[in-house]
């Protein structure tokens, strides 16, 4: 539905926001998109982990094995305090960008 | 259910990785497609049907690889990190002898990595490397020079040195020197040296210009210097009407004091020094790669004076003139030998000689100390190179061993549960064993030169190993000089040095080793072989002393009386009431 270079720009801002609520695992950042957007945000795997390691590299976000009774085991991802930084700082870049556009296209007059 | 993983793990290549995060993205990829699978099954999907869709959502491993690595390497290091990891990976990419550089390169980042982590071990580290590439280099250099290079004289296998076979008499092991009637008689007669000459070695004070100072040096006759074959550096060698007559007054410098004493000066010749207080004419300088033969001190003879041998002694007895002869041309040691024992026949009173190896000489000396040669000892590059070549195989042997010994370690055992810790057998640890067992075996050989006796009790027995005990030649008076305390019996009394009626004092070590519980005096000692060299009774028992240093335990020890014949260097223990330093003075 959009293109790959439009969902890009935003998937880490989606990844920091699902985040910043709960610990969460790969596959259920993935479905959470998935489901809040009704379908219409869905990353594949080849585009979604190289996201998702690149961030952890940056430090914005750790990881840590975690097992639960009855469960797999799973690797749970979570905020650092500069995730925390980058999620406001992309947020506010966000909300800027598109209103911006908004204003261009003038999303009120739809 | 498909084995997620194992199909992760063949498909997706991650070379230039830690091994962990590898192992952590595979599982946790498996894991995803796991997920998707169960998805696929539960939602109706026939299985081999929702495999191949969940397979489908990674339609290029390859690029998927590459853009997980990207992801690792280039967000989280510096770029220098960045650009070693991404060369790192496309050489990864061109098979096994770019995977081998690639790895190579790892390891030593790596290394340098943690060594700078931790400086104290990297101190220890070099340390360690620098003594222990040192004291090889050192005692290679050592026996390099000592042992192995060849002597420094003309045609050196000719070269022999002569000796008065023991009697039942002898302290220096069975080689004695020559006495200087025994040494002019042979010499009138001999057919089968070319040159040979005696000489003594002894210590000279060195006066006149400059702080007086002691030097080593060598009396010897002229016949000596020719069968060395020394040619001098500057001026001439003295000749045998010179170094026969006891006031020629002439003397022969070292390279090494001309260069340190008298600044290299290049009139030195013909001028004149103070030695031993008597003033003598400067004839030669001898040349820089002159060494003295089986000459036992850390620096060479300074000075070369003539031994005016006709006019030193007429005792048969006094075996101390060393002779070196270089044999003529053709002629072998055992004709030589021959040749001395006809002469001997001839002769009567004479005692028998023997000739052996000049090689012999230097090598002996090597044993209990002494190094000759020693101060032109340096580092050349063939010990270097050694020592280097040492360093590297003894890397590759020390991490050989350990990393085939982890290789066995199992390592999902380690990673289960159930099993605490892994084991890697037994072999390692005797490996460690024989390591120890080897540096122990070089200090024994480095440290042993005593004599074997066998204390009463004990039968002689060719093949039973006795052991060693420190051997001490000593006048009476010498413990109580040395302060050495008396623990039973009595000290040595000058009767104990007669031939037959050997008294002699025993330390404790001994005495508790070979007697334990029982009175060691009137008990009865003799040397270890076949055909004893001397046979004694305990007199008396002392107290131990560290003969070789602080560390080092006490050895057993026997004292015999002096024996001033047969020993070459002797020295002196006062026990002054006064300042030592003063009486000293007093002379």
């Amino acid at each position: 539905m959009f293109s790959p270079e439009l969902k890009k720009g935003s998937v880490e801002l989606l990844i920091l926001t699902l985040l910043s609520e709960e610990p969460r695992h790969g596959y259920e950042i993935g479905r959470l998109i998935e489901s809040r957007s009704r379908g219409d945000l869905k990353f594949r795997v080849t585009s979604f982990y190289p996201i998702l390691y690149r961030m952890e590299n940056r430090g914005w976000i750790t990881s840590r094995w975690v097992e639960r009774e009855g469960e797999r085991r799973r690797n749970y991802y979570r905020l650092t305090p500069k995730g925390e930084r980058m999620l406001t700082e992309e947020r506010r870049k966000w909300r800027a960008f598109t209103a911006a556009i908004d204003l261009v296209i003038g999303a009120d007059r739809a | 259910m498909p084995d997620f993983k194992r199909i992760v793990r063949q498909h997706l290549p991650l070379p230039a990785m830690k091994r962990w995060r590898e192992e952590k993205i595979i599982e946790e990829l498996a894991l995803q497609l796991e997920d998707l699978f169960r998805e696929a099954v539960v939602r109706g999907v026939p299985e081999e049907e929702a495999l191949d869709r969940t397979l489908a959502e990674i339609d290029d491993w390859e690029a998927f690889a590459s853009a997980i690595v990207d992801a690792e390497i280039l967000s989280r290091y510096p770029r220098s990190q960045a650009w070693f990891d991404g060369t790192e990976y496309a050489l990864r990419r061109r098979g096994s002898i770019g995977a081998f550089c690639a790895d190579l390169s790892q390891d030593v980042r790596y290394a340098f990595r943690t060594l700078r982590r931790s400086p104290l071990f990297l101190g220890l580290v070099i340390v360690t490397l620098a003594l222990g590439i040192g004291a090889n280099t050192a005692i290679f250099s050592v026996l390099r020079t000592v042992l192995l290079r060849p002597l420094p004289y003309p045609e050196p296998d000719r070269l022999v040195t002569v000796w008065t076979p023991s009697g039942t008499w002898p302290v220096t092991g069975g080689f004695n020197p020559l006495s200087a009637p025994d040494w002019l008689d042979y010499r009138e007669q001999n057919t089968t040296f070319e040159d040979w000459g005696a000489y003594v070695s002894q210590t000279s004070n060195l006066s006149g210009e400059g702080d007086p100072v002691q030097v080593g040096s060598i009396a010897c006759t002229a016949g000596l210097l020719q069968a060395l074959g020394v040619a001098p550096a500057l001026g001439r060698l003295f000749g045998e009407k010179e170094a026969e007559d006891p006031g020629s007054g002439v003397v022969l410098v070292s390279h090494g004091l001309w260069q340190s004493r008298f600044g290299a000066d290049p009139d030195l010749v013909g001028r004149s020094i103070l030695v031993n207080r008597q003033s003598r004419t400067v004839i030669g300088v001898l040349p820089a790669d002159f060494r003295f033969p089986n000459w036992q001190s850390l620096s060479e003879p300074a000075l070369l004076l003539p031994l005016p041998v006709a006019s030193s002694g007429t005792d048969r007895g006094a075996y101390y003139l060393r002779v070196i002869g270089r044999l003529g041309p053709g002629v072998t040691v055992e004709e030589a030998e021959a040749d001395l024992k006809t002469i001997a026949a001839r002769l009567g009173g004479a005692a028998g000689l023997l000739a052996a190896w000049a090689g012999l000489g230097p090598l002996r000396g090597a044993i209990p100390g002494g190094l000759p040669g020693l101060d032109r000892l340096g580092l050349d590059a063939p010990v270097l190179l050694f020592a280097l070549g040492a360093s590297l195989l003894t890397a590759l042997l020390f991490g050989i061993v350990p990393a085939l010994s982890t290789s066995r370690i199992d390592l999902s055992r380690i990673f289960r549960e159930d099993v605490h810790g892994a084991t890697t057998g037994r072999a390692p640890s005797r490996f460690l064993g024989l390591v120890v067992v080897t540096q122990f075996a070089l200090v024994f050989v480095l440290g042993g030169w005593t004599a074997g006796v066998l204390a009463e009790g004990e039968t002689y027995d060719p093949q039973a190993d006795r052991g060693y005990v420190h051997m001490t030649c000593a006048t009476p008076g010498y413990f109580e000089a040395m302060g050495i305390p008396l623990l039973q019996g009595r000290g040595l009394l000058p009767e104990d040095g007669i031939a037959g009626h050997l008294g002699m004092v025993v330390n404790r070590t001994f005495a508790e080793q070979a007697w334990p519980g029982e009175n060691p005096v009137g008990k009865r000692i003799r040397s270890n072989d076949a055909n004893p060299w001397f046979e004694a009774e305990v007199v008396g028992m002392v107290e131990d002393i560290r003969q070789r240093g602080l560390e080092m335990p006490p050895e057993r020890g026997i004292c015999l009386n002096f024996f001033p014949t047969f020993q070459s260097s002797r020295w002196l223990a006062l026990r002054t009431s006064g300042d030592p330093v003063e009486a000293m003075r007093l002379e």
